[in-house]
């Protein structure tokens, strides 16, 4: 019996890597990293959407986590006989291969968390398809440190990728992204009956873990005890919290694998009304407008934007 | 437990029902134990004012009018440029009182014989104090160990509470209790109520959720305690406080944001509904019914185990009742108007609509005690039929249940 997984929801940048390891520290949890399967039917199609970001075996996360479950330890060998495995099991669906996983680690119960998730209302739809029973964890960040955190992320990959790929693009500012992904995630839990969903602002969990900590292990029905909370808080005991061996380097966030022990103290919420009054945000640049009045579309004005950001905001407790 | 419906056979006015005395409509209501008072007022510009009141007798289900007459000018000052009547009672709850107010002038009516329901109300006979001038100014009284507090609405805003007045017949002047809260919050103060030795506010605020204060009636100087803020963690989807109810030293309260508050779109698209809190006696609140979510104070499950709404998403609040031990909901549907009732907002049963499903569009409703186990639930319809508009049904809380 493989019980039904926790699946983590949240944008990227918003403490995913740091919450879901802590909360898979539980002796009662497993915290994949970044598996990046919801997003398509079966596995040919996956390895094929991974090809085309250059990961020809599959997503790193994947691959560590093969490698790790498969043969207790991740390497480099390890990971290349992971990605073969996969290769052989292309007819596979999603759900096999996440089974396969998830019966790994029964009875504990599996963690999953992809931003890329939350991208897409099909991929949310995909996910639920998979697991009807599954529990949702809604996981927010201010909206401003998540800009800003963001801002200095793609910056550089676009940095890097802009080498190999000039082309015009629909850049848009950042805030933006917040704000899809977050509406994906409250259009997708709004039609779940409310026990399947449990909403938490990561700068709570993280700046009063032994009072929020409790609480999602008595959600998820597991033990509160002391010793098992204390477990949750050294997430530098996952065995996906450092950087990959080649050729899966990643599967979490990149900062959180260089330095991945809980930090104490109180996380701030900057001010979003006062990023809004003091900063003229270029919601949409200048080559993005021209793609979309080449479509024939044109942006809504700054006005309408930045309500729609602060109302989101605000439904999530954020000012 | 039942209901039966006893409208009269009158075309009332609809009154504003956010206004606990529908202090500007020509409509007002009163219970008293085994009675409910009916006042309606006729303001003519062009004619006569018309001033009736008519008692319904809760044991025979009777109405005996009371009062039928004309108002002539002018006997006191202070005449309104909006035409109302209230009922309320004399200092020692003995006799019913009644003022009238148009254009014209004010009047005030006063039963002569004390404790009896039917004594006719007569012009004049009482002396009036400033005391009482502020209590008939008020739209509804709070009764508070060291006497009454009065409870005016903002004419403008009527869910707002503009004033809070100690109705003390000593003072030369009333102390008014908002005056001494922060503010920016005493302009969103939509609900009050006293439980024990405590005044309790609640605070409406649109961009963080509702918070709940309290300050002791004895020492009002030790300012005022926040019992709940942001919205109990649900921030602007629990926008406001539909009602505060106490029981002993329980506090239930009705939560959400209403209809034509839910703005804009992008903060309420997923809004689920209503919710039901208990807050106790040493602080700790409980989620009867609603959204699980984590909090200060520990995981809040519903304890009812039903989602927002008693467990129907996008079912409107629309009423709260405590009575006799027991809670009474109601709250509408695509069946219509529904009640429930329940002794500690955990186990709720349903009532018999008995006719209520055939009431179409409940814009409003309230329920009045007239005794400690008899209420009158008021309704305001869509219904165009002014005979069939406002209608009035008896709930027994003696009977046993019906569902």
């Amino acid at each position: 019996m493989i019980p039904d997984p926790l699946i983590i929801l949240s944008p990227p940048r918003s403490f995913s890597s740091v919450v879901s390891t802590m909360i898979g520290q539980h002796p009662e949890l497993y915290c994949f990293p970044e598996l990046h399967l919801f997003v398509t039917q079966t596995v040919g199609d996956f390895l094929d959407r991974e090809s085309k970001k250059e990961n020809y075996s599959g997503s790193p996360g994947l691959l560590r986590a093969l490698a790790e479950l498969h043969e207790g330890r991740q390497t480099t060998s390890g990971v290349l006989r992971a990605g073969l495995w996969l290769h052989a099991r292309r007819d596979w669906t999603i759900k096999a291969l996440l089974d396969h996983l998830f019966e790994r680690v029964a009875p504990r119960i599996a963690i999953e968390k992809s931003p890329i998730t939350c991208m897409d209302a099909e991929f949310l739809a995909i996910a639920h398809g998979c697991y009807p029973r599954a529990r949702y964890l809604h996981l927010t960040r201010h909206p401003v440190a998540t800009r800003q955190s963001m801002g200095e992320f793609f910056s550089e990959r676009k940095r890097l990728r802009s080498r190999h790929h000039a082309q015009a693009s629909l850049e848009f500012d950042h805030l933006l992204l917040w704000y899809r992904m977050h509406r994906n995630i409250l259009e997708f839990t709004a039609r779940l009956p409310e026990g399947q969903v449990l909403r938490i602002k990561g700068e709570d969990l993280l700046s009063e873990p032994d009072r929020y900590l409790p609480q999602l292990a008595e959600w998820l029905g597991v033990r509160t005890d002391t010793a098992a909370i204390e477990e949750m808080k050294h997430p530098e005991r996952s065995p996906y919290a450092c950087v990959g061996p080649m050729p899966a380097r990643g599967g979490n966030d990149g900062k959180f694998m260089r330095s991945p022990q809980l930090r104490a103290g109180r996380v701030r919420e900057p001010s979003l009304a006062g990023l809004l009054r003091d900063t003229p945000i270029d919601w949409i640049a200048e080559p993005g407008v021209e793609l979309l009045a080449a479509a024939g579309l044109q942006p809504m004005d700054s006005e309408t934007i930045a309500a729609e950001v602060s109302a989101l905001a605000q439904r999530l407790g954020y000012h | 437990m039942t209901l039966s419906d006893i409208t009269p056979s009158l075309a009332l006015p609809r009154p504003d029902l956010a206004q606990e005395s529908l202090a500007q409509e020509s409509l007002a209501l009163f219970g008293r134990e085994g009675w409910l008072y009916l006042a309606r007022l006729h303001h003519d510009p062009a004619g006569q004012d018309r001033l009736w009141l008519d008692a319904f007798e809760m044991t025979s289900g009777c109405w005996h009018q009371l009062l039928d007459t004309s108002l002539d000018p002018c006997p006191l000052a202070g005449a309104s440029p909006q035409p109302g009547c209230r009922l309320s009672h004399d200092a020692a709850g003995a006799r019913l009182l009644l003022e009238a107010s148009t254009p014209r002038g004010r009047w005030l009516f006063s039963q002569e014989t004390a404790g009896d329901p039917l004594a006719q109300p007569r012009l004049g006979g009482l002396q009036v104090s400033g005391a009482l001038v502020a209590q008939l100014a008020c739209d509804a009284l709070l009764s508070a160990p060291s006497g009454l507090i009065g409870m005016r609405r903002d004419p403008q805003k009527p869910w707002r509470i503009a004033q809070l007045l100690d109705l003390d017949p000593t003072a030369s002047t009333p102390r008014d209790w908002l005056g001494s809260l922060a503010p920016e919050l005493a302009q969103g103060v939509t609900q009050a109520a006293i439980q024990g030795e405590r005044l309790l506010l609640a605070v409406a605020d649109a961009k963080s959720g509702f918070s709940l204060w309290a300050t002791a009636l004895e020492t009002p100087d030790s300012g005022w305690h926040c019992l709940l803020e942001r919205g109990a963690e649900r921030y602007l989807h629990n926008r406001e406080v539909f009602a505060l109810c106490p029981q002993g030293e329980t506090l239930y309260l009705a939560a959400g944001a209403a209809p034509e508050q839910r703005r804009p779109e992008s903060a309420f698209f997923d809004y689920q509904g209503f919710e039901l809190l208990r807050l106790e006696a040493d602080g700790n609140w409980e989620l009867l019914a609603g959204v699980p979510r984590v909090s200060p104070q520990g995981l809040k499950l519903p304890l009812s185990a039903l989602g927002p709404g008693l467990g129907v998403r996008q079912r409107e609040w629309r009423l709260l009742h405590a009575q006799d031990g027991q809670l009474i909901l109601g709250a509408t549907d695509e069946e219509g108007l529904r009640l429930w009732r329940s002794r500690d907002g955990e186990d709720w049963e349903a009532l018999a609509q008995q006719g209520l499903e055939q009431i179409q569009e409940v814009r409003r409703c309230r329920m009045i005690a007239c005794g400690a186990r008899q209420a009158v639930l008021i309704l305001d319809t869509a219904e165009s039929d002014p005979n069939q508009a406002i209608r009035l049904w008896r709930l027994d809380l003696e009977q046993g249940a019906a569902s």
